[in-house]
Order: structure tokens, then sequence, then C-alpha cells
């Protein structure tokens, strides 16, 4: 079993939506032996603001990472959480990452946000749309954030996440030893994947979702079996 | 305003995470406190963006806050629930929250100078805030954001009446739908929910049994909201296009006394997402907060 293993969370909604899956995972983890920390550390990120700009983030995943005795630990990423952890090992700053379903591409991560923010607004106003995306965009300039789900997004969030990669296994094909990919509702993002010879599988019978609240398994253990025999490796 | 994590170990031993909320020292309200109890549905993590809002604002009136995730939610110990939503939502509302909420009150109590509680709950949480409060003559008001006023369902969910609002509402997304080839691709392929379909379809059908005092009304929430109005304050607060704000209106007319009081805020869906339903909000619990005498006038 890897010793240190850090659990990367998505932000906004799917936070509070996946978070107890990852708590399981951290305490299954801890069963095992193995030292595991939160980012964001527990009962910080509460508030309704969120910012998304990577020198933000990188300077507080490793503020967390620090507490470890490597000071780079395992890193397991969910969603956004995902894309995190493999920014960071394509940038040396991790040296193993297992990835739940990750987002690849931050610019199609920033439509789904302002769809949802669009969705927001057919509860609110009853059924009607008030802002369509580009106005949802130019207020949150004007305003200095983006609201969605009542969580205030920085607009520096939308600039960064409009200028990120798309992360392709191409792009990753260097770093093919340090990934392991665990997918249960995208199957094409797995075959791509498993095309290029990466570790990736897909694991149908998972009940947990980020935008539905019908599937809250929030105990998943092949997920977490996955995960932990792939950390071991 | 000071924000410091705390926990406590429950009657079974697992450690209970939580936040104080501290207001500055010369402000503060003598004797009396405010815990905030989420919406919890989303997956067995409580959300806390609108904690953190409210017992911001109570501290900054001089009034010490507290919020915490039960035992199996959040970062808290013991064993999460198995099962589906509806699952969870059954616990909740069959009151498995509120031997929990007892406690967290007895540990507020004995780490602030606080006698008197004010509950502020939100969905799930104001049913086990009215629940608790029925339980704790300490609890001297309290302010239920969209609480569900009917009976739940059982466990799997397969009794529950959607409410009108709420079917209102997905007809109007079907309508939207009806010239997407998608949505009929998913019709065809049986992707779509026909349960919900059906539910919604029959929830607008005309039915006089559905009127009034014949709806099936959570019993327990309204012993709750009865017990506090004989001691302090009770404010109903929830969005004019909440899912349930037709029902809970209802129910509204069936306890009304006279420290029981309510508000449809407008452009208001049942999480208060917006800026504007925020502040429409905070004026509530400000006008809340003064009527209890909580608010410490020099804060």
């Amino acid at each position: 079993m890897t010793e240190e293993v850090l659990l990367l969370a998505p932000p906004l909604e799917e936070h509070a939506r996946t978070l107890r899956a990852l708590v399981g995972l951290g305490a299954a983890l801890g069963l095992r032996g193995a030292r595991v920390e939160h980012w964001p550390p527990p009962l910080e990120r509460l508030d309704r603001t969120e910012d998304l700009a990577f020198s933000r983030l990188d300077g507080s995943i490793a503020a967390v990472a620090d507490r470890f005795a490597s000071g780079q630990p395992a890193l397991v990423g969910l969603r956004f959480g995902g894309y995190l952890a493999l920014r960071a090992v394509m940038e040396r700053r991790a040296s193993r990452a297992v990835l739940w379903e990750p987002v690849t591409d931050p610019r199609q991560f920033l439509r789904e946000i302002v769809r949802v923010a669009i969705a927001n607004q057919l509860t609110t106003y009853g059924g009607n749309v008030r802002f369509n995306a580009e106005a949802l965009l130019a207020n949150a300039r004007r305003d200095g954030y983006l609201l969605v789900d009542g969580y205030q997004l920085s607009a520096a969030s939308l600039d960064d996440l409009e200028k990120a990669p798309d992360i392709t296994p191409e792009h990753a094909d260097a770093f093919r030893g340090a990934l392991s990919f665990v997918f249960w509702r995208n199957k094409r993002g797995c075959e791509r994947w498993q095309e290029r010879g990466f570790d990736a599988v897909f694991l149908p019978g998972v009940r947990l979702a980020w935008d539905s609240i019908r599937y809250v398994d929030a105990d998943p253990a092949a997920l977490i079996g996955h995960t932990a025999e792939r950390l071991q490796r | 305003m000071t924000v410091t994590p705390c926990a406590f170990r429950n009657r079974d031993g697992h450690f209970l995470r939580g936040l104080f909320f501290d207001p500055p020292q010369p402000h503060r309200a003598a004797g009396v406190g405010l815990i905030y109890l989420p919406g919890i549905v989303l997956g067995y993590t409580a959300v806390h963006r609108l904690a953190c809002e409210v017992l911001g604002w109570g501290a900054r009136a001089g009034v010490p806050g507290y919020v915490f995730d039960h035992a199996g939610i959040g970062y808290s110990e013991g064993a999460t629930l198995a099962g589906t939503h509806e699952a969870l939502a059954y616990h909740v509302n069959s009151g498995g929250l509120v031997p929990d909420t007892l406690e967290a009150m007895r540990h507020f109590r004995s780490e602030r100078a606080v006698e008197r509680i004010l509950f502020v709950g939100h969905c799930a949480g104001a049913l086990t805030a009215s629940y608790a409060a029925g339980e704790d003559p300490g609890v001297a008001g309290m302010v239920l954001l969209s609480p569900p006023p009917l009976r739940s369902a059982g466990p799997d969910g397969s009794a529950a009446p959607m409410p009108a609002e709420a079917a209102t509402q997905r007809l109007r997304l079907y309508r939207e739908k009806l010239l997407s080839g998608r949505a009929w691709g998913r019709l065809a392929s049986g992707r779509t929910d026909y349960r919900t379909l059906v539910r919604a379809i029959r929830a607008r059908l005309p039915r006089a049994s559905r009127r009034g005092a014949n709806l099936p009304f959570n019993e327990r929430l309204i012993e709750g909201i009865r017990a506090v109005s004989r001691r302090g304050q009770v404010r109903i607060i929830a969005g004019d296009h909440d899912e349930r704000v037709r029902e809970l209106a209802e129910m509204v007319r069936c306890v009304e006394g006279p420290r029981v009081s309510s508000a449809v805020l407008p452009d208001t869906s049942h999480g208060f997402v917006t800026d504007e339903s925020m502040r429409l909000l905070s004026n509530e619990i400000d006008g809340f907060l003064r009527a209890v005498g909580g608010r410490d006038r020099t804060g």
C-alpha cells in the first residue's frame, strides 16, 4: 500500500454530492495502513466563494502535500480533482495518481458549470431563463463572480478554465506508468485511455453521481477496492 | 467573528465534527445561541453553504452559532447509511438525526455561554429542528427554511405524492422538450424516468381530497412548531418557486397562531441560490433575531 495519499475533491456542489465517498475511501485506506489527507482540508471550504484559479489551487494543494513526510503523496482525484491530479503528475509535482471520472477538458467543464447556472434559473424563476450563457458570463466578469448553485465562482476561475489545456492520452503518454483511471459513467472516456495503453477500468455497478441525487452510493466498495489495489502497485 | 473547528463524541463513540461561530467579545447577546441544521439529502453530506452565511449573520449580530455533521454525514464518523436517496430521506424524516442533535445542543451549551437555543433548519434540517425542539424545552425559537410539509414516503419513495409546484415545473420542462429529438430518443430507449413522468401527470389531475386539511401533513413537524410557538417565535420561510410552496402554505394555515408566521420570498427556489434570495433571507434572519431578543443592539 502506498503509505501517503492525498484525496482531491471536486469543487462547487459536486463537492457536497460526492464528499462522503471520498471520506469512505479515506477511512478504508486508513484501515489498510495509509496516511490520508483531504484537499480541501475538512471543514475548510465551507463558505459560498469558490476560486479555481490554478495559481491558488496549486499553492493550496502543495500546502496540504507538505504535511506528508515525503511531500509527494499519491493522489486520488475525483472529476475536477482528477484534472488537478493529472496536471500535478504531468508537471512532476506528484509521482502517482488514481483518477476517478476525471475532467480532462476544463473548457468543457466550464460549459457544464454554465449549464448548471442556467438550470438554476429554471427553478428560481419558475421555468424561465432570464440570462443566457453569454449574458451570465458577461455579468460574471462585471460582478467578479459567476453564481452557480449559490456559490460565487471567481471571474479569475473563468479565465483559467478557458485557457487551461485539454489533456489527452497523447499528451499524457510519457506518464502512462504513473496514472490509473477509474470510470463508472463515461465509458467512451475510459476506452480512449485504454486504447492508448493506460491502466483504465470501467465499473458500471458504481452508483455515485455528482449531477443527480438519485445516485448517492456513498460507500462504493468496488470503487474503493479498485483504487486501493492500484495504490498498492 | 471567529470560526473554530470543534468536535464531540456522541453516545455511540463517534466523533462528530463541527464549527463554532463566535461574535466579537463586547457584542455577545447573553445566553442565546444559534444552531444551524442543514439539508443533507445531497449525497450524505451536509451542505454548509447556507450555514456559513446564516451563522455569520448571527455572529455579527452578537449571537454565537454552531453547525455540525451528524454521525455518518460529511466529515463525522459513523457508518454511512446504505441505500438510496429515498432511504436517507426516510431516515431523516423519521427523526433519525434527533438523538445527535440533542447531544449537540448539550455540547454547545457546555462549550459556550448558551442556555436558550434558536434553530435555523433548512429542508430536512428543518424537520430535525422541529422534532428536536419538541423534545427540548430550551429551544426558544426557530426559523424553518423550506421544510417538507408532507408525511414521508416509505424508504423506497414509492408512496411519495409529488408536490403540485414540482409537477408544474417538471411538466413545463417536458413541454420544452417536445421538439427535442434527443428527449424522444431517451423516451424510446427507456432512459426516461417513467415513474417521475407518471407522478407529475397524476399530481396535476384535479383531486378534491388533496385540498387543505386533507393533505397528509407531517404531524411531528406540526407538533414541534406548536411546542416552540408556546414559548417563542417560529418563522417559516420558503421561496415562491419552492417545489412544495403550495402544500407549505396549506400547512401554515393549519398551524396558524400568534407566534407562528411565514414568508414567501420572491424569485427564490428551494436552495436560496441567488444573491437576491440571500439578501432577503439575511433580512429575515435579522428580523427574527430582533423579534426573539437575540440580537445585541450594539452589534
